[in-house]
C-alpha cells in the first residue's frame, strides 16, 4: 500500500487532516523530579559503579593514562587471551592505549576491515561516547573505526573511558543522540551496552555470555578529582 | 446519621447474617437506619456479560431506591464499585437517569469505607481471641480503592491474631458468571486461594464481599478444610459482643 | 493464528493446560519470579505511579497524533536510506518480505524475537518459500526446535524443563549434552554463532520508532538482535504500526517503564538504537535495511472510544504475570499469539471479533492487568466491551441471551424478585443437602464441581427487616 493511503486509513477515524501538525503537547520525556536530580561528579561515579559492578560488570578506576595502560597490559595478561581485536587509530578513543593494543598485536578495525577477520577474536577493546549513572550503562557509537563486531562478537569486552565521560541519566545521553540527528552526524548504531549478555529462558535460571559477552571490564581514568 | 442499606441481592437471599451483623453495627454506632424495599441488585451479572440493557432496568430499580436517601452503605466492595464506576456510563444516555446515577456513586460506601471515612470509626470495642487471616477482594481494593479500611477496623480489634495471607491481592476466581462460564479454571484458581488460605493456619477467614467469601468458602467446605469464613461485618459485630464494648 | 493443541476453543485447551503439572508449576514458578522481582525494582525505583501515568499520557498523545508521527518517522528512515514498506494486511507485510528474500536471493535468516513476525507467521512463510531460518533468541529457538509458539511474550519457554531442552538440541545438534544450563547455553552460543554468519538477511521487530530520528530501538538481554541486524548484509524490521514515540526524550520514559515492568529489571542489559543502513565508510552493519510497517487490523481500533488505547501497548507482559486466570493456563491456552489478557483483548479486536471470540471471556475481571500494565491500559474494561460487542451484534448463544431477559425480568421489579426467590427456594429443596448443594445441574456445574453452593435460607432480608427493626433498635 502507498504511504498516502496508509496514512490516510490512520488520520481518518482519528479525525486528523493528513499532515495536520500533531495536537500540541502537554508531557514530553520524564518527570521533572527525575530530571532535576542533583547530580556531581563523585555521585554519577559513585552511582555508576554500583549499578555497573550489579550487573556483573567489572570495574578499575585509574588516577593517570600511565597507570591505565599498565592495567590495560595487566587485564590481558590476565586474560592470557591471544586474539584480541580493537577499534582503529583513528577511533573516538578516550585514552590513547596505542602502545599496549601495538605490543599485544591487537587486530585493528578500520573502514576496509573484512568483518570475517573478527569473527572469532576472544577479546574486544574500545572506548565509549559517555557512561551512565543511573543505570551503569555504556553507550558505543558505531563509526568508520569503531567496528560494532569488535563488542558484540567476543566473550570478553574492554572498554576504557574515563570518568568524565559519566552523565547522570539515559535521558541526557538520548539527547545527544537527538543533536546528533539534527546536525546531521548520527551514527549509524547508538548501542546502550548494561552488564553481560544474560538470558533466563532455561528454567529460569540466569545464564550469562548466551550471544554477547559474557564479562564486561571497564577501565576508567578517573580525571575528575 | 440516617443511612440506607443497599443489601445487595447475595445478602439478602443467601447470607442474611451479614445484612444483620451491618445493620447492628450501624445501629450501635448511632446512625438511623433504614431498607428501601424497591432495591434488586446492582445488575452486574448482566452488565459484566455484555448485557447492558438488561443491566440497566436492574439497575434502575437501586437508582429509584435511593433517590430520597443521603447515604447508601453496602457490605460489598464490587456492587458499589459497581455503582462508582459504571453507573454513569451505563444511564449516560437519559439525562434524569445520569444525574440519578452520580447522585447515587456520590453517596455510596462500602460497610469499611463508611466506618472508616464517614463515621472515623475504626474501634469498635470488638475482642475476637481467634487467628484470624483477610483476604482483600479485587474489585473493593482495584476498583474502588478500599485497600486499608478492612485492616484498620481489624487492627482495631482486641485479641485478634492476624496473620497474613500469602497471595493476598490474587484474585480468588469468583468473577461472578466466569466461575461458572469457566468452571475449570476457576476451580483452579480457587483451589490455589483456599490452599493458601490453609497455610496460615488461621481459624476465620475473614473479608468484605461475599461472593468471593461464597467461593472461598465453598472449596475450604468441600476440601474439608474446617475454617470459618465471614464477612467484616459478622466479625466485628461478634467481637463486639463478646467485648461488650459497644452494646450491640 | 495457530494453536498449539489444535483444540478450537479456550475451555478445552484450558482444560488439557490444567491437566499439566508441570506447565502449570512452570508458569507459577516464572510469573511469580516476574512478579517479586518487579516489585522490588520499581519500589526502589520509586514514583511508579508517576511513571506510569508518565507512559500514560506520551502513548495517548502519540496515537492520538499517530498519523503525523509516522509521516515524520518514516521520512526520517529514508533520510538515513532504509526502505519503508507499509502494509495494510498480513499477506502484504509477507508480500514484501517475499520481494526483498527473492531480490536478495536469500537462502538463510536469521531472526531475533519479535510478536508481530508470530503474528503474521513469517517462519511459516519463509519456509514456504524454501528459506531456512532460524530464531536466535535462546527461548524462541527452543520454541523453533520443538515445533511450538511461545507461551509468553517475554520468556518464549517458560513450559519447557532443561531435560526437553536438552533431547531438542541434542536432537538438532547431534552432539551429547548435559542438562547444565551452562553447557545448553554454551551449544545455543555455539550453533546460532554459525547461523549468523550464515545468514543473508536478519530479521528484527521493533520495540520504539523514534520519530524525531527515524531510529529503531531493541531490547534484548542476549544481544541477539545486535549480531542478527549486523552481521548479515540486509536487515528487515517488522513493526507494528503503533511502536512509535515521539522523541529520544520519550525513549528515556519507556526505557525505564519496559524492562521494569517486563521482568523486574532496572535497565534492559542491549538498547540498541539503529539509525539507517551501516554509512559509507563502515565495515559492518547491514548494508539494505528494510522497515516493513503493519497495519493489520490496528487502524480499526483508532477513533474507537472503547479501544484506541489498546494500541498503547508496550508488550511488556506484565499482564500475564499477575494475571489469576494466566497462572493457571499458561499462555497456549489461549490459542492466539498474544496470550494473556492483552491476548483476551488484542486477538479478537485483531481478528474483527470473528475469531477468539471466547477469549474475553476467560477472566474473572479482577482488574490486576490493570493496576501492573505501565500505560494503564483499562484492560478489564476492555473485556466488559468487547463482551458488550458480542451481544450487541448477536453473537452470543441463545441460552445465555435467555438467561439474561429473565434477570431483567425478575430482577428489575422488587415484587417479581422477591417472588423468584420464593420459588427457588422451594426448587431447591430436592438437591440441598446439610445446607448447601453439590449437585452438577445446569448452569451450577461448572460451580459444584468444585465447590460446595449454599442454599438459600428460609428467609430473605427483607422478609426479616421488620424484626430488625422492631426489636434490634441497637440503641435501646
Amino acid at each position: 500500500m502507498d504511504k498516502a493511503t496508509f496514512l490516510e486509513r490512520i488520520a481518518k477515524p482519528l479525525g486528523r487532516m493528513p499532515g495536520e501538525p500533531p495536537s500540541p503537547r502537554t508531557v514530553v520525556g520524564v518527570p521533572s523530579f527525575w530530571a532535576d536530580r542533583p547530580s556531581t561528579p563523585a555521585s554519577r561515579t559513585a552511582s555508576f559503579i554500583e549499578r555497573f559492578t550489579g550487573l556483573a560488570g567489572e570495574i578499575v578506576q585509574y588516577a593517570s593514562i600511565e597507570e591505565l595502560r599498565i592495567g590495560l597490559n595487566h587485564v590481558l595478561k590476565d586474560i592470557g587471551a591471544t586474539k584480541i581485536g580493537a577499534w582503529g587509530k583513528e577511533a573516538p578513543w578516550s585514552v590513547d592505549v596505542e602502545e599496549v593494543l601495538e605490543r599485544w598485536q591487537a587486530l585493528r578495525w578500520h573502514a576496509q576491515t573484512e568483518r570475517r577477520a573478527f569473527d572469532d577474536i576472544e577479546v574486544g577493546v574500545t572506548s565509549c561516547v559517555c557512561a551512565i549513572a543511573d543505570t551503569g550503562t555504556i553507550v558505543i557509537a558505531s563509526g568508520p573505526e569503531a567496528g560494532r563486531t569488535v563488542h558484540q562478537v567476543p566473550l570478553i569486552h574492554i572498554i576504557i573511558l574515563r570518568a568524565s565521560q559519566l552523565v547522570q541519566s539515559l535521558g541526557e545521553a538520548l539527547r545527544e543522540l537527538a543533536q546528533a540527528h539534527e546536525r546531521g552526524d548520527v551514527a549509524a548504531s547508538n548501542h546502550f551496552i548494561s552488564g553481560a549478555s544474560r538470558s533466563s529462558d532455561i528454567e529460569n535460571d540466569q545464564t550469562i555470555g548466551v550471544h554477547g559477552p559474557a564479562r564486561v571490564i571497564a577501565l576508567m581514568l578517573q580525571d575528575m578529582t | 446519621m440516617k443511612v440506607s442499606l443497599f443489601i445487595t441481592c447475595i445478602v439478602d437471599s443467601v447470607f442474611l447474617n451479614v445484612g444483620i451483623s451491618m445493620t447492628r453495627i450501624l445501629q450501635a454506632c448511632g446512625c438511623e437506619v433504614s431498607f428501601p424495599p424497591q432495591q434488586t441488585c446492582c445488575g452486574q451479572p448482566a452488565f459484566n456479560s455484555g448485557y447492558t440493557d438488561e443491566a440497566r432496568d436492574v439497575g434502575k430499580t437501586l437508582l429509584e431506591a435511593f433517590q430520597e436517601s443521603d447515604v447508601v452503605v453496602s457490605p460489598s466492595g464490587s456492587c458499589v464499585g459497581m455503582i462508582h464506576h459504571y453507573y454513569p456510563q451505563l444511564f449516560a444516555d437519559d439525562p434524569h437517569l445520569h444525574q440519578a446515577a452520580i447522585d447515587l456513586a456520590n453517596k455510596t460506601y462500602e460497610f469499611s469505607q463508611f466506618m472508616v471515612q464517614k463515621l472515623q470509626m475504626t474501634d469498635l470495642g470488638a475482642r475476637f481471641p481467634h487467628r484470624v487471616t483477610y483476604h482483600p477482594s479485587c474489585h473493593g481494593s482495584r476498583l474502588l480503592g478500599v485497600k486499608d479500611e478492612p485492616m484498620q477496623l481489624l487492627r482495631g480489634v482486641r485479641e485478634i491474631e492476624l496473620v497474613d495471607l500469602p497471595y493476598a491481592t490474587d484474585c480468588c476466581g469468583f468473577g461472578g458468571t466466569f466461575a461458572a462460564k469457566m468452571g475449570e479454571i476457576s476451580s483452579a484458581i480457587v483451589e490455589e486461594k483456599a490452599a493458601n488460605v490453609a497455610d496460615t493456619l488461621a481459624e476465620v477467614l475473614v473479608g468484605t464481599d461475599m461472593g468471593c467469601l461464597m467461593n472461598i468458602g465453598g472449596r475450604l467446605r468441600r476440601t474439608n478444610r474446617p475454617i470459618r469464613v465471614m464477612h467484616l461485618t459478622e466479625l466485628l459485630l461478634e467481637g463486639m459482643q463478646l467485648g461488650r464494648g459497644v452494646k450491640a | 493464528m495457530s494453536t498449539t493443541h489444535g483444540s478450537t476453543n479456550v475451555h478445552d485447551r484450558a482444560q488439557h493446560a490444567l491437566a499439566d503439572d508441570f506447565l502449570r508449576q512452570a508458569v507459577h514458578f516464572t510469573t511469580d519470579r516476574l512478579r517479586y522481582k518487579k516489585q522490588a525494582v520499581t519500589g526502589e525505583f520509586g514514583n511508579w505511579e508517576a511513571w506510569r501515568e508518565r507512559g500514560r499520557q506520551i502513548r495517548q498523545h502519540t496515537i492520538a497524533n499517530l498519523d503525523y508521527y509516522l509521516d515524520l518517522f518514516t521520512r526520517n528512515l529514508e533520510a538515513h536510506g532504509a526502505h519503508v514498506h507499509f502494509a495494510a494486511t498480513a499477506d502484504d507485510a509477507i508480500h514484501a518480505l517475499r520481494e526483498i528474500a527473492t531480490a536478495q536471493n536469500a537462502k538463510r535468516i536469521v531472526k531475533s524475537k519479535s510478536m508481530v513476525t508470530e503474528e503474521i507467521h513469517v517462519n511459516h512463510h519463509l519456509e514456504e518459500m524454501g528459506i531456512h531460518v532460524v530464531e536466535t533468541d535462546l527461548g524462541e529457538y527452543i520454541v523453533q526446535l520443538s515445533g511450538e509458539t511461545p507461551s509468553h511474550i517475554i520468556i518464549p519457554a517458560i513450559h519447557k524443563n532443561r531435560e526437553q531442552i536438552r533431547d531438542l538440541f541434542e536432537a538438532a545438534g547431534g552432539e551429547r549434552l548435559t542438562t547444565e544450563t551452562r553447557d545448553l547455553a554454551a551449544f545455543a552460543r555455539r550453533t546460532l554463532r554459525r547461523a549468523y554468519l550464515a545468514a543473508d538477511i536478519g530479521i528484527t521487530g521493533c520495540n520504539f520508532g523514534i520519530a524525531e530520528t527515524g531510529s529503531i530501538a531493541l531490547f534484548t538481554n542476549e544481544g541477539n538482535a545486535d549480531l542478527v541486524m549486523n552481521m548479515p548484509k540486509t536487515h528487515i524490521v517488522f513493526m507494528g504500526m503503533e511502536r512509535i514515540l515521539p522523541t529520544m526524550e520519550d525513549l528515556e520514559v519507556f526505557a525505564h517503564l519496559l524492562p521494569k515492568s517486563a521482568t523486574g529489571q532496572n535497565v534492559i542489559t542491549y538498547m540498541s538504537v539503529i539509525t539507517g543502513p551501516r554509512r559509507q565508510h563502515e565495515a559492518d552493519g547491514a548494508r539494505d535495511m528494510h522497515v516493513i510497517i503493519l497495519d493489520n487490523g490496528r487502524s480499526r481500533q483508532l477513533g474507537d472510544p472503547d479501544f484506541q488505547a489498546v494500541l498503547h501497548c508496550i508488550r511488556c507482559g506484565a499482564c500475564l504475570n499477575v494475571c489469576p486466570v494466566y497462572r493457571q493456563i499458561g499462555g497456549h491456552a489461549y490459542g492466539s499469539v498474544y496470550p494473556g489478557p492483552i491476548g483476551a483483548v488484542l486477538s479478537p479486536l485483531l481478528n474483527n471479533g470473528e475469531q477468539y471470540q471466547d477469549l474475553p471471556y476467560a477472566s474473572s475481571l479482577c482488574g490486576a492487568c490493570y493496576e501492573a500494565c505501565p500505560v494503564k491500559i483499562p484492560l478489564h474494561d476492555m473485556l466488559v466491551r468487547e463482551r458488550q460487542r458480542f451481544v450487541a451484534s448477536g453473537r452470543v448463544k441463545p441460552a445465555e441471551r435467555a438467561a439474561f431477559q429473565a434477570f431483567r425480568q425478575l430482577f428489575g421489579k422488587a415484587g417479581r424478585y422477591q417472588t423468584t426467590i420464593r420459588i427457588a427456594r422451594r426448587l431447591q429443596f430436592p438437591i440441598a443437602h446439610d445446607g448447601y448443594i453439590r449437585a452438577k445441574i445446569g448452569p451450577l456445574a461448572g460451580w459444584t464441581m468444585s465447590r460446595d453452593f449454599p442454599v438459600l435460607p428460609k428467609r430473605t432480608f427483607r422478609e426479616l427487616w421488620p424484626e430488625l427493626t422492631r426489636k434490634g433498635n441497637g440503641r435501646g
